[in-house]
């Protein structure tokens, strides 16, 4: 009985204030690899996305567009952003369950929050918070309206990150495991991962050349992958 | 370890099913259009032609002149009602009608007692049957006090089957009595 195997495609943005790198993956239900069809990166050095603001949106847009388009697919696209106008904060509470007044912040209006569990140790509770102003949401929301992109995930890259972490231990993956490699690396999470971690991974065809500061958006870009589901 | 996602996408299949939904509206919406704009005006000078059809029937065979006819011999009819009821009501308030003194001598006399009741220009008779000859002077000095009748005598009193039959008559005085 021949088993007809799905195909799912991707096209994953991770945005920071730089450059902004574009990676077109698939995924087949036959293998637990990522495939990397195209890598896209561009530099920025005009102050286009500064502190994660869409300042020249025309370049961005046609860019991101441009990218989209040579694929030839309709597929979801999926963003992370890093950068300044994140407030990121790794915290150790003593509630499992904490609601808004128990994170250390500002709860002004223009600002979106959300948190998510990492692990317990020592009676506490480590909680991943990220918050970002609602404007920038909305640019990025804009920007994909105009450009009739199919945008279906905007995240942090840390929570790409953690995503991506999960996806290489697999069935494997405990939340004990993962306290014990965060508080070893001083709960820095681009830390968690090492050179050898991206090919077992991902599949990089020949055509498609990696550096050093494209590995850790790639990982990042499979966690997004990975958290689409 | 649950996701974050700042925003909240609309699934594909909500997105293919809402795209599907425009699609067969759009459809029946136009269909519905189109059946009005060509089908519509069609059905309405169909259904002028046959009004016309039937006018002109109705113009030209007897049909339509019997109809005429009819309706030319009912309000004929209905005038000439009404004229009669006019002259009916007009006699009513005239001096001439007779009513208003017949109704006062009714009351004088039990309507089932007079035997007749004539009246001329000038004069009038009463036949009439009374119990005793008390009721009938009764009757006598009764109509004597109406004031369209004059001169009121008793004529003839005679016993018939244990009543008296009583004949009165008398004057009908023109200029009192009531229109």
């Amino acid at each position: 009985m021949i088993r007809k195997q799905s195909v799912h495609d991707a096209f994953t943005l991770i945005f920071s204030p730089t450059s902004i790198l574009g990676a077109w993956l698939t995924k087949r239900s036959s293998s637990p690899q990522f495939i990397v069809q195209q890598l896209y990166q561009q530099k920025l050095n005009h102050l286009e996305l500064e502190k994660l603001t869409i300042f020249n949106p025309t370049q961005i847009g046609s860019l991101i567009t441009s990218w989209y388009k040579k694929s030839g697919k309709s597929m979801p696209l999926l963003a992370a952003l890093y950068g300044p106008a994140l407030e990121e904060h790794i915290l150790l509470l003593h509630n499992a369950h904490p609601n808004s007044n128990q994170f250390p912040i500002s709860h002004a209006p223009h600002w979106h929050w959300e948190y998510t569990y990492l692990y317990s140790v020592d009676h506490r509770h480590c909680f991943y918070l990220c918050g970002i102003k609602k404007s920038l949401i909305f640019q990025y929301q804009l920007m994909a309206i105009l450009h009739q992109l199919p945008l279906a995930i905007l995240t942090t890259e840390r929570m790409a990150l953690l995503h991506c972490y999960r996806f290489l231990f697999g069935s494997a993956f405990r939340a004990a495991q993962l306290a014990t490699a965060m508080i070893s690396h001083n709960n820095r999470i681009e830390n968690l991962f090492s050179v050898d971690d991206l090919p077992r991974i991902v599949h990089i065809p020949s055509h498609v050349k990696i550096t050093n500061q494209t590995a850790l958006p790639l990982l990042a870009a499979c966690g997004l992958f990975q958290a689409q589901g | 370890m649950n996701g974050i996602n700042f925003i909240n996408p609309v699934p594909p299949s909500e997105n293919n099913s809402g795209r599907r939904w425009v699609f067969i509206s759009s459809l029946i919406i136009s269909g519905i259009t189109m059946y009005i704009l060509f089908l519509g005006p069609t059905e309405g000078y169909i259904y002028y032609k046959l009004i016309q059809a039937r006018r002109t029937a109705q113009n030209e065979t007897a049909h339509g002149s019997a109809i005429a006819q009819k309706r030319s011999e009912k309000e004929l009819q209905f005038s000439q009602k009404q004229h009669q009821y006019q002259k009916i009501s007009n006699y009513k308030t005239t001096p001439k009608n007779p009513e208003p003194l017949l109704m006062s001598i009714s009351k004088i006399i039990n309507p089932s007692n007079i035997q007749s009741c004539s009246f001329t220009q000038r004069s009038f008779e009463i036949n009439c049957l009374a119990s005793h000859a008390q009721e009938a002077q009764k009757y006598i000095h009764q109509l004597a006090q109406l004031p369209e009748l004059k001169e009121v005598t008793l004529v003839s009193l005679y016993k018939e089957n244990n009543k008296l039959k009583t004949t009165i008559r008398g004057i009908i005085d023109k200029k009192k009595s009531r229109s």
